[in-house]
């Protein structure tokens, strides 16, 4: 067990390597001049040279390559004398338009997001699989039909229509809930609920009609197995059936499906977040795509990139705690 | 007063191409310490019977009349919390595959022991502890050890022992075995059958065998009813099944299937298949395939269901043919004749 996630963390940190010089590459083949991004319309050729050197761009790409990975590892430096300043490891680089360091950066953007992620994903996913589990069993009656119809409407709504809907009637016309606005959870926890709960219900809308559907799928497939059979033979509770029977063999795709998800989330939810004002990741991310702000672009992509793949590594270790069949020796 | 009394059991399944009526009348006594035999070919109602002994079909789907009286009690009109305390307690079930019935993400000893532990209010470990012995009175080695491997860890046969120490547990009255060894290799299947004669001795239960295989029925049942398209067409001890068939469609199973002690050239099967159970036959369901046809005289067999009628005591037959032309038919046909 040991050695297998030993192995898969290997693997693990060999594949964000490899994601890295890809994002790395990508960013530095686009057709702008980072150096030149660097200040605003008053700039002399001799400011963005400076800049140039400063910031490293004149190295060339593998070099620059080099001291980014090293940047992760032991922090960076960036000029020499008066001007010099530097970012402390896990350094992803520097923003000149914030004039920040990226990491910092992400530091404060992670927070806002992580409660965002946190509270759709737990909603969507306990909501979905509850409806889910309640349609399979009133299978082809009234509940049924309707979290069918309600799961389609859910689906084919896009975020930013519901959002932008929830926003102008609930908030705009009835003020039934406070204006978006974003507060430290353990400083006014009350704000922080009544502004994070209607993002949360927005962003939780498609995926819990996603879960909805595949717990019905499962709870159905599941309740016609032959093992199924047998726990109702020896006597056992419908309410034992369900919930330990039929049930369990839904965990592993369900909490991979889960674990996936919430990965996806904590790289960002750009709309939710511009649309809430929310300052967490999406936004930034949105905001320097717009400013081309390129070292912050590659410090979120690295981010959410760590996620997926950190969270690919739980589910796998995960998967053999859940599933005795893939239980190793 | 018999232990186990069916009586009249009728099953049907609507569908959206008409009425399928799987179970249509069937009516039987079992005694404690007595092994019944259910012989049928598939779609014949033999294990929709035990089914709908054990309440296990979805009401929804299925239509039930009829009773089925145990301890005095009827379970087809009791509710549904009076039928769950009676299945896995008065009555149990062994069901044919091994592998699929048992549960995939639980140890076979937590199986054993969530089966005692819902009809007795005991600890975990003790109801643990039982499942071990369970599991070592049906032969399975390192009993303690084994409880906590996982079924995919078990062979086939093992596998089935777990089944039969899990519907064992409760010492019940009643056990229902649904083809118990179809799915098992040819070795394995007499030491489940030796295991199931074993512990119906020392429970003194009563038995149901259900099985297309006649050679089990031969090895365990002391009664045997054969069933065709959801009705019982010949009952009998198994020596009146064995050596004095006389239903036509008894008769061809018999000779259909290999013998050891007689050289035949070749085997008999009988022609044709099974009606399907949505348009049956207006009159004999046996009638379409039936070699004796010619022997009864007019066109009754095409219109007219024979009735379940006695041709010695504890012998009954459905046939329109006389005993004396049944008897006559049977012994020509097993000769090995053409």
């Amino acid at each position: 067990m040991g050695i297998y996630i030993l192995r898969r963390s290997l693997y693990a940190l060999a594949l964000l390597f490899v994601i890295s010089l890809v994002v790395f590459v990508l960013f530095a083949s686009l057709p702008f001049d980072p150096a030149s991004l660097t200040c605003g319309k008053n700039c002399t050729a001799d400011v963005i040279e400076a800049n140039r050197i400063r910031l490293g761009y004149d190295l060339p790409l593998w070099e620059q390559y080099l001291k980014f990975l090293q940047g992760i590892v032991s922090g960076r430096e960036y000029g020499h004398g008066v001007a010099a300043f530097s970012c402390p490891a896990p350094a992803l680089g520097y923003s000149f338009f914030k004039q920040e360091c990226v990491t910092s950066l992400l530091i404060t953007a992670l927070p806002p997001t992580i409660w965002l992620a946190l509270g759709s994903v737990t909603l969507w996913v306990g909501t979905g699989v509850l409806l889910g589990i309640w349609a399979a069993r009133r299978r082809g009656g009234a509940p049924d039909h309707i979290i069918n119809v309600l799961t389609v409407f859910a689906t084919s709504m896009p975020t930013f229509l519901t959002g932008q809907m929830a926003l102008t009637f609930l908030i705009g016309k009835f003020g039934l809930i406070p204006p978006p606005d974003y507060y430290e959870p353990y400083q006014d926890f009350p704000k922080f609920f009544m502004t994070m709960l209607l993002p949360w219900i927005i962003l939780a809308l498609p995926g819990l009609a996603i879960y909805a559907r595949l717990t019905r799928g499962f709870v159905l497939e599941t309740g016609s197995e032959d093992f199924v059979r047998t726990a109702r033979a020896k006597g056992l509770p419908e309410k034992t059936i369900l919930w330990r029977h039929t049930l369990r063999p839904a965990l592993s795709p369900l909490t991979t499906l889960a674990a996936m998800d919430l990965a996806f989330m904590l790289g960002g939810a750009v709309v939710t977040e511009k649309i809430f004002s929310i300052p967490g990741l999406g936004r930034l991310t949105i905001q320097s795509v717009i400013e081309y702000d390129l070292p912050v672009i590659v410090g979120t992509t690295m981010l959410a990139a760590t996620f997926i793949v950190v969270a690919n590594l739980i589910v796998d270790i995960l998967y053999s705690v859940i599933d005795p069949r893939v239980r190793l020796k | 007063m018999s232990y186990l009394q069916v009586k009249d059991l009728r099953v049907a399944f609507p569908t959206d191409d008409g009425l399928v009526q799987a179970v249509d009348g069937v009516s039987f006594n079992i005694e404690r310490g007595k092994t019944l035999g259910i012989v049928g070919e598939s779609g014949s109602g033999k294990s929709v019977t035990s089914l709908a002994i054990m309440s296990l079909l979805n009401r929804k789907h299925a239509k039930i009349t009829g009773e089925v009286i145990i301890d005095g009690k009827n379970l087809i009109t009791a509710d549904d919390e009076t039928v769950r305390k009676y299945r896995g307690h008065e009555m149990a079930m062994i069901f044919q595959d091994p592998m699929s019935s048992l549960h995939p993400f639980f140890s076979v000893g937590d199986q054993v022991a969530e089966a005692y532990k819902v009809h007795n209010d005991v600890s975990d470990e003790v109801a643990f502890d039982h499942a071990i012995q369970m599991l070592d009175r049906v032969g399975i080695p390192e009993p303690a050890k084994r409880a906590k491997d996982y079924p995919h860890q078990f062979s086939g046969g093992m596998r089935q022992r777990a089944m039969i120490a899990m519907a064992l547990c409760n010492d019940p009255s009643l056990l229902i075995a649904d083809e118990p060894t179809t799915a098992l290799d040819v070795t394995v299947q007499a030491q489940i059958l030796t295991l199931i004669k074993d512990v119906q001795k020392e429970f003194n239960s009563a038995v149901i065998v259900i099985t297309h295989d006649l050679g089990v029925v031969a090895e365990v049942a002391d009664d045997v009813m054969v069933m065709y398209a959801g009705r019982v067409v010949e009952r009998g001890t198994v020596n009146d099944i064995f050596y004095r068939p006389e239903m036509p469609y008894t008769v061809g199973l018999l000779s259909s299937a290999p013998r050891l002690d007689q050289v035949s050239d070749r085997l008999l099967p009988i022609e044709g298949q099974p009606p399907s159970l949505l348009r049956l036959p207006a009159g004999c369901s046996f009638a379409p395939r039936c070699f004796a046809k010619a022997r009864v005289s007019g066109d009754i067999c095409e219109t007219t269901m024979p009735d379940l009628l006695q041709t010695r005591p504890g012998h009954d037959v459905r046939c329109h043919l006389d005993s004396a032309g049944r008897i006559a038919v049977a012994k020509e046909r097993l000769a090995g004749g053409n």
